[in-house]
């Protein structure tokens, strides 16, 4: 019964993220625009059969400047997830293996980065190095290592008092083998859970930061640049930047959901009610 | 000893946070005066300039003198002047501070209770079309950009309908009608997000509170299930929403500064904004720290009350 109800959104979804994907690598496949197009017979024209989202003030598909935009988008998010990971889930099981000091210290720091607003620390860090996509990715990453270190702390608390862990440590087992390969691969389920409630978190600070002109710039194209590029157009084209705006919050809310459906598959007892 | 613990732990996280600006800007490459002293095109004085800037933040000693010096100033509450306008950066906080704070509260007024009734009776009517909608409504609030809805609005209630001013800001005492309808569609549109978020957070607490057995006794004796919700479940679920509010304080910030750029308010975010724009590195540095200590301290305050209010997490 479950898995009927739950069989929807994830057919939903998966297509959503194969498109995502496709529209990353080759979006050639997907629209015969190319997204720097100049078309003067076109400037700001009403969406039609040819061009589904209307064209923008340059004449260009709206459309193909959206799929477009999704490799940048996708890099940002993939990539400062990875990088976060790549520093929280081994301080995360350090500091919830061994406890003690080591623990203290590396939660204090992580405490201390998460009361940074991200926003705020994005604009420092630009003043001082400039906007570009990887000072985007680096903020990002900074500001997602706590969220990660936290959980995988937790879950390893829980799993390193679990009667394998313990068999394990007394056959003589080498620490970072129990760290790595016992107690890391069971802390993969949550996991699923936060990474793509972080990639929303990325879709709208990227959004945010483009829309201010401290995040991607234009020529460079992503959701948030165009945002930001589609600003005066909201009375003479208002299709261009609902049809950015729209696609944005889909994304975002899309991730939103699917980390939801994750947590209900992790945890079966939210799965019974 | 062990009461003073928790403090101790703030304290480390408010040297923490300072030692990580002072490191941004000493990991940035190039000359830290050079970016100190800001854009300096056409003025003759350029190389006295830097001298006194090498000076003042002992740049041309070793970096634990530069430490020590930033250190002092910041325990004397002093955060350098504006490189442009050379007016102290703490006066500059102090003025923007009163409209970012008012427009935080007046959302937080908006969404706090718009979100425990939501919450509550969405928990109550569980997977009925109800409930269905509230949380995909509060998810989609969640995951919408808030300076797009905030155009959208300006869009409609000020260029279509003409309703009301589409930006600009008037002081309370001044104008208290023309304050709150230049306030009124920053707050809606901060409000949202914080509408989203709440209301699931009330949600997923009230459906676990339900599940408990003296909910399930009180409906047994008959006590009325408006009564059940909104006094026996709301007490249990509402208390963690302090802590919530606490954190949520710090993204409201960040909010706050992209919809005073929409709306060009004159808050924290403008004057961070055009710190930014106009490279003014001693403003954007006194800003961010001023505001992150302050979340800091929201945040303790949150946890006091919460202890304060549920005797239980002190065991």
């Amino acid at each position: 019964m479950t898995i009927k109800l739950m069989k929807l959104p994830i057919i939903i979804f998966s297509t959503l993220g194969l498109l995502t994907l496709i529209s990353a690598i080759f979006p050639q496949f997907l629209t015969p625009y190319h997204p720097d197009e100049i078309d003067v017979t076109a400037l700001l024209q009403k969406p039609s059969w040819s061009h589904p989202f209307g064209c923008d003030e340059l004449g260009t598909d709206v459309l193909a400047r959206i799929i477009y935009g999704t490799r940048l988008e996708l890099m940002v998010c993939l990539g400062s997830v990875a990088l976060a990971s790549i520093f929280g889930i081994p301080c995360g099981l350090v500091a919830g293996y061994f406890g003690g000091k080591i623990d203290w210290i590396l939660t204090v720091i992580a405490d201390s980065i998460l009361s940074f607003p991200i926003i705020l620390f994005a604009v420092l860090i630009v003043a001082s190095l400039g906007a570009s996509v990887l000072t985007l990715v680096g903020v990002l990453a900074f500001a997602f290592i706590p969220r990660i270190f936290r959980l995988i702390r937790g879950q390893t608390q829980i799993i390193s008092s679990l009667g394998y862990v313990r068999s394990a440590e007394a056959m003589g087992v080498k620490t970072v083998k129990i760290l790595f390969l016992h107690i890391l691969p069971n802390t993969i389920g949550p996991l699923m859970v936060i990474v793509p409630q972080l990639m929303a978190i990325a879709v709208l600070i990227e959004a945010g930061l483009s829309f201010i002109g401290l995040g991607i710039q234009p020529p460079q194209i992503s959701w948030g640049s165009l945002l930001l590029v589609s600003k005066n157009y909201y009375v003479a084209a208002p299709w261009y930047p609902l049809a950015v705006g729209g696609v944005t919050t889909l994304a975002a809310a899309v991730l939103v959901f699917s980390g939801d459906l994750a947590g209900a598959a992790v945890n079966p007892l939210r799965r019974l009610k | 000893m062990r009461k003073l613990a928790p403090y101790f732990r703030f304290l480390v996280i408010l040297w923490v946070v300072v030692t990580v600006v002072f490191v941004s800007l000493r990991l940035t490459p190039g000359d830290p005066a050079l970016l100190l002293l800001g854009p300096t095109a056409g003025r003759q004085d350029t190389a006295e300039r830097l001298a006194d800037i090498r000076e003042r933040y002992g740049l041309n000693r070793p970096i634990i003198i530069q430490y020590g010096i930033y250190l002092s100033d910041i325990v004397t509450a002093d955060l350098g002047k504006s490189n442009r306008s050379e007016r102290r950066v703490s006066e500059l906080v102090k003025t923007a501070a009163p409209v970012t704070i008012s427009l935080i509260l007046l959302s937080m007024l908006l969404a706090i209770p718009i979100s425990i009734y939501l919450g509550l009776t969405a928990a109550q009517k569980r997977e009925r079309p109800y409930d269905r909608s509230v949380r995909t409504l509060a998810t989609l609030a969640m995951a919408t950009p808030s300076f797009w809805v905030g155009l959208l609005l300006v869009n409609f209630f000020s260029i279509r309908l003409g309703l009301l001013p589409p930006s600009g800001y008037i002081k309370l005492f001044v104008d208290p009608i023309g304050y709150f309808s230049h306030m009124m569609l920053p707050v809606v549109t901060l409000a949202l997000y914080l509408i989203g978020t709440l209301t699931r957070f009330v949600y997923t607490e009230t459906a676990d509170t339900l599940e408990q057995d003296y909910i399930r006794v009180s409906r047994a004796m008959g006590i009325s299930s408006k009564r059940i919700l909104f006094q026996f479940v709301a007490r249990n679920s509402l208390t963690p929403m302090i802590i919530i509010v606490g954190v949520e304080v710090g993204t409201l910030i960040g909010g706050a500064v992209i919809v005073e750029e929409v709306f060009g308010l004159p808050g924290l975010g403008r004057l961070l904004l055009n710190a930014v724009l106009g490279r003014d590195y001693p403003v954007v540095q006194g800003t961010v720290l001023s505001i992150t200590v302050v979340v800091i301290l929201l945040n303790i305050l949150a946890e006091f009350v919460y202890k304060l209010l549920n005797p239980r997490s002190k065991i």
